[in-house]
């Protein structure tokens, strides 16, 4: 019985070293989880891109006072997200990271996912500070103006599609063509990818 | 008083407004900048050096591709030596995505498009505004060499800024946020969004100095590095994090 518990304890030691040894998460080079930075989600909790990883997730960026592109792309990723099979609902999540970071506190981004009836099992929304959110949207190249007078910000439509490693792997301009979207996020999915 | 308050290093800009040089979709279209503190200089390559020894990460050899392009601090003659008696000149062959760190990890982050332009649009001392213009031109037409002159020894804003014509091009933190067919245009799709500098309207009373700084902002890339291109700190007055 010792020799048996010695053993464990043994492998977990050499588990635990070994997990020390490797340092941080190690991505692949073009893997979006490499940046260390910390964001708010709508539940207040803080979070880094790297915890995103083991799924894969479609990204796109908005603000809660979008009264142009957004509401269109959203209605897009819903439409997407119900023709999901149920299988493939559980591998894939959404990410939407919020562009205006004065006032998309988590307060605006909760109220934000009540109205568009987000789940919190396959919806992720997200604000970081402002050079944060730059350089996310750098990575995505998404390009966006500085808040207007009006509250509104001119930005681009850009929804990725991240594998589960963070690598962006295909990336339109608003959904035009669901089936190949649908079709690009299947095989992405699939366990033997 | 708050000039007097100013971090070390930099200095006070109060805030103000003023006019883009190129029109949105039917007017003007004017930025308005909260006060801020501002370098008095560009980052210079011994000040990267020592951020290199504390973040190994962004020495030449260790930088993610992501963040960088092949380029990335290209001149140093290996991974912790800049180039011989550039020391106090500005460190260029730095990425966006470099910037951001070393300012982020100053505590400081990169001054917006709207900031730097606004710092810049106030007159060195002892020189009239025709001069101002002709002398930026006469420097945007001079090629740069491989090493940047030392910093401190170009002209001086009424403010304590120096440097922000003469040396380098300078990042900022939104240097790719204009890149629209129009400012005031929402909602363009991505084939209409990187018409860049053609298709921009420019104000009639733009000067073309002002001008090309936009132009040449659109076209660059996050992990785009180059001889030319350096950087400097900001800070607002109130920073938060989130």
């Amino acid at each position: 019985m010792h020799a048996f518990l010695s053993a464990i304890l043994v492998i977990l030691a050499l588990g635990v070293s070994t997990a020390r040894a490797s340092g941080p998460a190690q991505f692949p080079d073009s893997s979006l989880y490499q940046v260390e930075t910390d964001w708010q989600r709508d539940d207040g909790k803080t979070m880094r891109l790297a915890e995103l990883r083991g799924r894969v997730r479609v990204v796109s960026m908005f603000f809660t006072g979008c009264q142009n592109l957004c509401p269109m792309l959203m209605g897009q990723l819903k439409s997407l997200e119900r023709s999901l099979p149920a299988d493939l609902k559980k591998r894939v999540g959404f990410v939407m990271v919020s562009m205006d970071v004065k006032d998309d506190t988590p307060d605006a981004l909760r109220k934000y996912r009540k109205e568009s009836a987000l789940s919190p099992e396959n919806w992720i929304l997200l604000r970081g500070s402002a050079d944060d959110t730059r350089e996310l949207a750098a990575l995505l190249g998404v390009h966006y103006t500085p808040k207007q007078e009006d509250g509104q910000i001119g930005h681009t439509g850009v929804i990725a599609i991240l594998d589960r490693e963070g690598r962006i792997v295909y990336k339109v301009t608003g959904i035009t063509d669901q089936n190949a979207f649908l079709a690009e996020l299947t095989r992405n999915a699939n366990p033997e990818h | 008083m708050a000039a007097l308050a100013a971090p070390q290093g930099m200095a006070f800009m109060p805030g103000g407004e003023f006019a883009l040089p190129f029109r949105g979709d039917t007017a003007e279209v004017r930025m308005r900048v909260a006060p801020f503190y501002l370098d008095t200089r560009a980052v210079t390559q011994a000040e990267y050096g020592s951020f290199l020894r504390t973040h190994p990460g962004y020495r030449r050899s260790r930088i993610k591709r992501l963040f960088a392009d092949k380029a990335y601090l290209g001149n140093w003659k290996d991974d912790a030596t800049p180039p011989v008696r550039a020391l106090n000149s500005p460190v260029t062959h730095v990425s966006w995505y470099a910037a951001k760190a070393y300012c982020s990890e100053a505590g400081k982050r990169l001054p917006t498009t709207a900031e730097w332009e606004w710092a810049a649009q106030t007159l060195p001392k002892g020189m009239d505004s025709a001069g101002f213009k002709d002398s930026i031109l006469s420097w945007y037409a001079r090629p740069t060499g491989d090493v940047p002159g030392g910093t401190g020894s170009g002209s001086e804003n009424g403010y304590g800024i120096r440097d922000l014509f003469g040396l380098v091009w300078e990042w900022t933190s939104d240097f790719d946020a204009f890149g629209f067919t129009g400012f005031n245009q929402r909602g363009v799709g991505d084939s209409g969004a990187f018409c860049g500098s053609g298709s921009t309207r420019a104000t009639k009373d733009a000067d073309y100095a002002t001008y090309m700084r936009w132009a040449f902002r659109l076209s660059l890339r996050p992990d785009y590095t180059v001889s030319s291109l350096g950087f400097r700190c900001a800070r607002h007055r109130d920073e938060k994090g989130f």
